[in-house]
């Protein structure tokens, strides 16, 4: 059983390759030790809000921050924002929008509900290393969350 | 020839004699030389003979003015008398004569003929004789004669020639002075004015002059020699001829008239048949001896002289005759006031004959006081030269008497006054019926005067006299009037039928007339006047002037005038339009009543207000479905009292239905009740029906405008989600691709071999590669969807700010880029910025291999549009593919040589179409390329 708890990185993902490239970026920088993936939006949902198999987390020990992509089956990235920011409880967990889409209307409901940072994945891989390592160290190294 | 030269020529006779006698003994002398002793005593008597003979001789010579000369022929010596020497101007101590040295003196003229008469004489022995001019030593002019002979010896020699000189100027001055004055005298009677002729002592003419014959209508060849005083005709039948021969035979001056038929004196001013009288003047010219030698005759024509004369003796009697036996009195006195002549009436009244009037004084024929008085005036016009009328008032026994008198001055023909005339009469009847009249007129002139009726006076010439209300009426003084003619201040199309008006009077059809005419006031404006004229005759009824009153009706005529025009104008108006206008009398029970309609009233519905004038009519021109209608719009503006338009339906007499905009106006009174209401009527069918067409087609419109718009809309959405779609679902493969390979590249590198480590490269790029492909493509169809935000663009800034942009430091140091004035554009800015960067990227990416790049950029404008360039020195293309450049994914080069996707020009030419523009190139393969686009000047596009 993972100590949800404990999870620095949540990555919200449902292609399982882009998950794989996203956690051997994280690794190459060894950020890989507390992430976790979730699948859809539901699951991401169910983790914000300690729910489900995400019931043992708890609130007092977000993530350092969340890499969500947009275009989800079942609840889209958009909603799980929307949700998110729109909650007291999770509003102040950074979310990094990471998507494909270079659509403006996209970025820019993110950004209109609240996300920390969008970042769009490139198709070269050597970028999308160096895009997935700077993000980590950011978030996990540099930026201050909210205790 | 005068005396002193018949002396002159006995002296060269005696001369001649003289010297022949010398010549004689010197012939003899020089003969007998051999014999000289036998001769010694004869030559001693005869030397002595020969100087007495030649002191003789010079003295003759010096008289006779005639000099002798001998030119020794053989010697050539010459030797002169002392005359001789005179004549030339010398003496024997200062000059030696010789033939050349004589000729000095000869006058250049004559010299030829000189030596020329010598030489003849010496070659023919014929003697000399010749008229030459000197000029003397003194520098005197002479006229000379030479004569002169040559002697032979026996053997026939010429030996000598001797002859004389004489001065002969005196006789040339003396045959020039009678030659000029025989000229003089010819010019005399030629240039004489006075027609004369001259006759010999036989009365037969021999001169005549020109004035002559052009009376006499002759020609001198006619009469010169031919013509005979004393045998003409005429003077023979006149009796004259015993005149004409008095001339001849007792050298007396005659004169006497002749008269000549003018038929034989063609060309005479006098008509024909008649006399031409023709004063002769004929005087002799006689020689010392006091014998007649010559007549001249004088003619001059006295024929109109005479006839005036003849007429004057006439014409003095007839006034003679006049002034005897007409009634005035006249008289005539001379510069000393006394009477010359009076006429019989005159004489009679005082009663004394006019003969024994000669030389009376006033003072003897009347009382003094009246004498002092006529004299007073006498000497007034004596001294001023002026005629003075009088008119004076005698009293005679208690009665009075009027005596009109004229007194004028006599003159001289020099213009002196010489004495006076008078003439004078009695005009007491004529002063009474003047006082007479004048009262008569003053009573008259008083009413004309005063007359508050415009009344004037006109005289059948059209000179007028007003009064005071004429000329207020007309603005003009009297004096203006005065002066001018009824026709000048009249309408000139009333002076014709005013004329017949006043025939009318004349012509005794009529004693008065009245008639309306128009005069012109001074201002300018039109008076009309109501003008009554009547025509006063004198006692033989004649005209003598027309009276006449005149109205001033001209606001009146004015205001007749007004609403003529206006009822007029109405009705051209009203008639102007196709529909109709009227107007409804209402009284307080808002009854309606049609008082009028235009005509059209009837082209329109069909029916006439004579159909029906009541409200009822309504019921039938408005549609049944409207009536109520429209009674309730009329009913609103009674009660409101304000003025309203419906449109409603009307039916015509035909059963047709209209629809009519009627506009309404109530009129009120000045109590503001409403009286009447005005109404337009328009017929408006037409419009109707295309407004309901209108409206039709507009509701189609809209309809497919809806559906049209839905569909696109749902294309536009499909699109989006493809594009969403594409954006994001093919790109994760790609990035999976990509990715994996590398991670094969990474991890498994050891056991890769070199042909497999190619493999997964290519696998990578590949998928590079066809990321950019899809974010070309999306790039692309996101231009077709997104709108135009469209604003003013400062395209120097624009391109210049893209240029720096996207060139790195290599590109914008080695690049020669030239940006020209470019015009602003209207646009979408961001749009306009991607061509832009994609035609200064294309430029860039496309001149690198050259040594200096050259971009210039620039634009013009060409009509309403603006075309921008983008000019590179780079590889150029061919032109045959110049339409494939603008199409997606078309490339003309391979991506090893220039990398690219072919997309940015196909985007270019969608952003430009999209503004309304056009993109093209230019360009040959290694010469380089030029882009351009265009923009419309003012505009948003499609």
């Amino acid at each position: 059983m993972e100590d949800f708890n404990a999870v620095e990185i949540l990555i919200v993902e449902d292609n399982p390759r882009d998950a794989e490239l996203t956690l051997r970026a994280l690794k190459k920088n060894n950020l890989a030790n507390h992430v976790i993936v979730a699948k859809d939006g539901a699951e991401a949902l169910d983790f914000f809000f300690c729910r489900g198999k995400y019931e043992s987390r708890s609130f007092a020990n977000p993530p350092k921050v969340v890499l969500l992509d947009l275009k989800l089956p079942k609840v889209s990235g958009l909603e799980v924002l929307k949700i998110v920011k729109g909650d007291k409880r999770t509003v102040h967990i950074p979310v990094v929008a990471v998507t494909s889409s270079r659509e403006e209307p996209d970025m820019k409901e993110a950004y209109e509900l609240g996300v920390n940072s969008y970042v769009i994945k490139p198709v070269n891989f050597d970028q999308f290393l160096s895009s997935m390592s700077s993000l980590g160290l950011y978030w996990l190294l540099v930026n201050e969350p909210l205790k | 020839m005068n005396g002193r030269d018949k002396t002159k020529d006995e002296l060269i006779k005696e001369l001649q004699k003289l010297q022949q006698e010398y010549d004689l003994l010197e012939a003899s002398y020089e003969n007998n030389i051999t014999d000289r002793k036998l001769a010694e005593e004869a030559l001693k008597e005869s030397e002595r003979v020969k100087s007495e003979l030649f002191e003789k001789m010079n003295a003759a010579q010096h008289i006779a003015m005639l000099g002798s000369w001998e030119w020794n022929l053989k010697t050539n010596q010459v030797s002169w008398s002392d005359e001789t020497y005179r004549i030339f101007g010398v003496t024997p101590q200062n000059f030696v004569p010789s033939f050349e040295a004589n000729g000095k003196f000869i006058h250049p003229d004559d010299v030829e003929r000189y030596s020329k008469s010598f030489e003849h004489s010496i070659q023919t022995g014929e003697p000399l004789d010749v008229d030459l001019r000197l000029v003397t030593n003194d520098g005197l002019l002479k006229h000379c004669n030479g004569k002169g002979k040559i002697f032979y010896n026996d053997s026939g020699q010429p030996i000598r020639f001797i002859g004389t000189l004489m001065d002969i100027t005196e006789r040339k001055h003396a045959e020039e002075t009678l030659r000029n004055s025989e000229a003089f005298l010819n010019n005399i009677i030629d240039q004489s004015p006075v027609p004369m002729w001259i006759s010999d002592d036989k009365g037969i003419l021999i001169r005549i002059n020109k004035a002559c014959c052009s009376l006499l209508k002759i020609t001198e060849q006619d009469v010169i020699g031919k013509y005979n005083v004393i045998e003409d005709n005429i003077v023979q039948e006149q009796g004259l001829l015993s005149d004409v021969r008095r001339v001849f035979d007792n050298g007396e001056t005659v004169r006497f008239e002749i008269r000549y038929n003018t038929s034989k004196l063609e060309g005479f001013s006098l008509e024909s048949e008649a006399e031409a009288i023709i004063d002769t003047t004929i005087f002799p010219i006689k020689d010392y001896k006091g014998k007649v030698t010559n007549a001249v005759i004088q003619h001059i024509d006295i024929t109109e002289r005479k006839l005036a004369e003849k007429t004057l003796q006439e014409r003095e009697a007839r006034y003679k005759t006049l002034i005897e036996n007409i009634p005035q009195k006249i008289f005539m006195k001379d510069r000393d006031y006394r009477f010359m002549s009076i006429n019989e009436n005159f004489a009679r009244d005082i009663g004394i004959s006019p003969e024994e009037i000669v030389g009376k004084l006033d003072r003897d024929l009347f009382s003094n006081e009246l004498a002092d008085k006529y004299h007073a005036a006498d000497v007034r016009i004596i001294t001023t030269g002026k005629t003075e009328e009088l008119e004076e008032k005698y009293v005679v026994d208690g009665k009075e008497t009027w005596v009109n008198t004229i007194k004028t001055p006599v003159r001289d023909d020099k213009g002196e006054i010489v004495g006076l005339l008078g003439i004078f009469w009695d005009i007491t009847g004529r002063k009474r019926i003047e006082e007479d009249l004048r009262e008569s007129e003053n009573k008259f002139k008083y009413v004309f005067d005063n007359s508050v009726i415009g009344k004037s006076i006109t005289l059948p010439t059209g000179e007028i006299n007003v009064n005071k209300a004429f000329c207020e009426m007309l603005g003009y003084t009297s004096e203006e009037l005065t002066k001018t003619k009824w026709q000048n201040i009249s309408h000139p199309d009333d002076i014709e039928p005013t004329n017949k008006a006043l025939s009318l009077l004349i012509a005794g059809e009529k004693d008065s007339v009245r008639f309306i005419k128009r005069y012109f006031h001074k201002n300018g404006s039109m008076v009309w006047a109501d003008v009554s004229t009547s025509l006063r005759r004198d006692a033989d009824n004649k005209p003598l002037y027309f009276i006449t009153s005149v109205n001033d009706i001209t606001e009146r005529k004015m205001a007749e005038e007004a609403l003529k025009n206006s009822e007029h104008h109405n009705k051209v108006i009203a008639g102007m339009t196709t529909d109709y206008v009227f107007i409804v009398d209402v009284d307080s029970q808002h009854n309606l009543t049609l008082r009028w309609t235009s005509e059209n009233l009837d082209q329109v519905t069909g029916r006439t207000i004579s159909d029906d004038a009541t409200a009822d009519l309504w019921k039938k021109i408005i549609h049944p479905e409207d009536t109520g209608y429209f009674f309730k719009f009329i009913e609103q503006i009674l009660t409101t009292a304000e003025s309203g338009e419906i449109e409603c339906r009307s039916i015509t007499k035909f059963g047709t239905e209209r629809w009519i905009h009627v506009f309404a106006r109530p009129e009120t009174d000045e109590n503001s009740r409403i009286i009447a209401i005005i109404g337009a009527v328009k017929d408006i069918t037409e419009r109707k029906i295309a407004e309901s067409e209108i409206r039709k087609l507009n509701e189609e419109l809209e309809q497919r405008v809806t559906q049209r718009t839905a569909q696109l809309e749902a294309v536009n959405k499909e699109l989006e989600a493809f594009s969403y779609s594409v954006s994001h679902d093919l790109r994760a493969p790609l990035r999976a691709i990509h990715g994996y390979s590398k991670i094969l590249l990474e991890d498994y590198e050891d056991k890769l071999d070199d042909e497999g480590k190619r493999v997964c490269n290519i696998i990578s790029s590949s998928a590079i590669q066809m990321g950019g492909l899809i974010d070309d493509l999306l790039s692309f169809s996101r231009v077709g969807r997104s709108s135009l935000n469209a604003g003013a663009i400062n395209m120097n800034f624009l391109a210049a700010s893209v240029f720096t942009d996207i060139s790195n430091e290599m590109e914008k140091a080695r690049t020669n880029l030239k940006i020209g004035k470019l015009h602003r554009a209207y646009g979408d800015q961001s749009l306009i910025k991607q061509v832009w960067n994609n035609l200064i990227s294309n430029a860039l990416k496309y001149s690198s291999k050259q040594k200096t790049p050259e971009i210039s950029i620039g634009s013009r404008k060409e009509g309403e549009m603006i075309t921008y360039f983008v000019k590179d020195n780079g590889v150029g293309f061919d032109m045959q593919y110049s339409n494939k450049l603008f199409g997606v994914f078309q490339r003309l080069h391979s991506i090893s040589e220039f990398e690219g996707n072919g997309v940015g020009l196909a985007i270019v030419r969608r952003i430009i179409s999209k503004h309304g523009g056009k993109a093209w190139a230019e360009g040959e393969v290694g010469k380089g390329a030029t882009f351009y686009f265009s923009l419309p000047v003012i505009g948003t596009g499609s």
